[in-house]
């Protein structure tokens, strides 16, 4: 059992969407299985998480071979990193069905289930060759929603999105084949595995080439700040459930690639690139934050706040400390939470207004009081309000930044503050003052609305009040590999 | 001490505020120094307007419309302009004129031939 649980948690998804494909089920049989699967995918992480070990390192590993000829295996684990990851998304699918409940295009839904299983594989492959494989998977749904079901310029925005974010993978294809060979050469097999290309020797013009390779792939996943235009349109354009996965999956893999994949395969070699991510951070953090300040579209506004915050949990990663990488790991987390919500809340006003345009709304806290509340905490915990997750995560990493540099401290800690200016001035003006949509008809949140974004608030207050209760959990991987 | 004098303070605020407001209500001019200052409520508020808005404001619009929109977007315009000046070029190859491919092929293969011949000593 315990060693195909990983398995099934991947590829249930992906089963049941061939089976109802096959079958050619109707709309209301795809949306009880699309729900009973992540509901099954739930209970199968929270018998992940009793079993898990803080003190181990990768878990229910499962190797199979699987093209023998060229050494590729299908070779998957789970170490504390990853499974904070995991537990994500199976908090959050349930949760974005909920919201899509009455969404009534078959592909909408097709396209999340295997958009699950290419976010899970890629978090949980050890394989190189698997790893680029579901790396690719989770990218096609992407650009389907928002090609299909988008709005705006669509179609121009889908197709940036999936130039950007090839010409990064291709980037790392060409290294993780390289590798390959290279262990060909040295050892005379065939290999992929991460733990075989982590014992090679690497001469230092060619491992700087190579990370050079993953790096692209990630700064553009993350994004970091130059390889960001793909963001704000994608993000502008996506459907709801779409955003979400983006912003609160996908985002944080680019930074748990650097983690495993950059620190598992270079070691500390990959401080060749520190002093440059963490200036492209710095950069990103005020960067992003002034250009939400007038954006007028609430999407891309939280789009770019979304960029700033993963610039920081990029910085942590890069600097080499327990606070920073603690606050990290934690950021991560309670990001995805909050910035989930942001963008249900998001959803939810175009549902009720049918814009999302700062300039007309207003108003809405005298119509809607929960509404209002809601979205009001929402946008507060990702500017770091202290008594959610946000404020630890962030505190942790400024801690971090100053314990390394007084500078890189100084600047990290504007992040809440310039993250503060944006969202206070947002909320004042989409929730109070004048009411700008009188003639739109628009209740409060509906109990389906409150049971989805319950939850949410839930987690963020407890990650908040309570950091101890989680910490424990990945501390001793942490310790053990600053060492 | 420190008490005492906080609360005379206090009070000396209230005793002021009444006399100015309450006792007597009736509209202070902003006719001296002091006054327009205190109406104003100290230029606080426009001090963060000068200092802290405006430039922020500035700063991010001519992010939105200069440096994304022409440096960061214009990279990828670019490149990709670059690609359509080339196609551009490779368009007058491909004419649909039978005789201008075959062209092409002796000219292809006399220099495949050339370089077999004369650079790896090819011999007939």
């Amino acid at each position: 059992m315990t060693n195909h649980i990983l398995t099934s948690i991947i590829f249930l998804p992906l089963l049941i969407a061939m089976v109802l494909g096959v079958a050619r089920a109707s709309i209301k049989v795809i949306k009880v299985a699309a729900i009973l699967s992540s509901l099954t995918i739930l209970l199968l992480v929270i018998a992940v998480i009793l079993a898990f070990d803080p003190n181990q390192g990768m878990q229910f590993t499962q190797n199979l071979a699987w093209i023998k000829n060229a050494g590729i295996t299908y070779n998957i684990g789970l170490d504390a990193l990853s499974l904070i990851i995991l537990i994500l998304i199976a908090i959050l699918m349930p949760l974005i069905y909920i919201y899509m409940l009455k969404d009534n295009r078959k592909g909408y839904w097709y396209n999340m289930l295997l958009l699950q299983t290419g976010v899970t594989g890629a978090l949980l492959s050890l394989d190189l060759i698997l790893f680029y494989l579901f790396w690719e998977t989770m990218l096609l749904p992407i650009f389907v929603m928002i090609g299909k079901y988008g709005n705006g310029l669509r179609q121009y925005n889908s197709m940036k999105i999936l130039l950007m974010t090839v010409l990064g993978s291709m980037s790392m294809l060409f290294s993780i084949l390289y590798m390959g060979y290279i262990y060909f050469e040295a050892t005379g097999t065939w290999s992929f595995a991460l733990s075989d290309l982590s014992s090679i020797d690497l001469s230092a013009k060619a491992s700087i080439w190579l990370m050079a390779g993953f790096l692209l792939a990630f700064a553009i996943k993350i994004p970091l700040v130059g390889f960001h235009t793909w963001m704000a349109p994608a993000y502008g354009s996506a459907p709801t459930p779409a955003v979400i996965i983006m912003s609160a999956i996908m985002a944080k893999l680019g930074v748990y690639g650097i983690w495993r994949f950059g620190y598992g395969l270079f070691g500390a070699n990959l401080h060749y690139y520190a002093p440059t991510i963490i200036i492209l951070a710095l950069i990103g953090l005020l960067y992003y934050a002034i250009r939400a300040i007038t954006e007028n579209n609430l999407r891309k506004m939280f789009a770019y706040s979304s960029g700033s915050h993963l610039s920081l949990i990029a910085l942590g990663i890069f600097l080499t400390n327990i606070y920073a990488w603690g606050g990290s790991l934690y950021f991560i987390a309670t990001h995805a939470i909050a910035s989930a919500g942001m963008f249900m809340m998001i959803g939810l006003t175009y549902y009720r207004f049918k814009t999302v345009n700062i300039s007309e709304l207003g108003g809405i806290a005298q119509k809607a009081p929960l509404f209002t509340f809601f979205f009001a905490f929402f946008a507060l915990s990702i500017a770091g309000l202290p008594g959610t997750g946000g404020f630890v995560a962030e505190l942790l990493i400024i801690i971090g930044a100053f314990k390394e540099n007084f500078i890189i401290g100084v600047f990290t800690a504007t992040t809440m503050l310039s993250a503060m200016i944006y969202i206070f001035w947002m909320l004042q003006r989409v929730l109070f003052g004048e009411v700008t949509n009188e003639n739109s008809e628009y209740s409060d949140l509906s109990l389906r609305e409150i049971g989805m974004l319950l939850p949410l608030v839930l987690l963020l207050l407890i990650t908040g009040i309570m950091p101890s209760l989680f910490i424990p959990y990945f501390e001793p991987q942490l310790l053990g590999a600053l060492q | 001490m420190l008490a005492l004098l906080n609360v005379s303070l206090g009070l000396f605020g209230m005793t002021l505020a009444y006399k100015l407001y309450g006792h007597r209500a009736k509209e202070v001019k902003a006719d001296t120094f002091v006054k327009r200052v205190i109406i104003n409520k100290f230029y606080v508020d426009e001090l963060y307007e000068f200092i802290i808005v405006k430039p922020l404001l500035v700063a991010s619009r001519f992010i939105a419309n200069s440096i994304d929109n022409k440096i960061f977007d214009g990279f990828i315009n670019y490149s990709i302009l670059f690609y359509r000046v080339l196609a551009g070029q490779f368009i007058r190859l491909q004419n649909g004129k039978v005789r201008f491919y075959a062209l092409y092929i002796l000219l292809g293969v006399s220099m495949m031939s050339l370089f077999l011949i004369y650079k790896l000593g090819v011999t007939i």
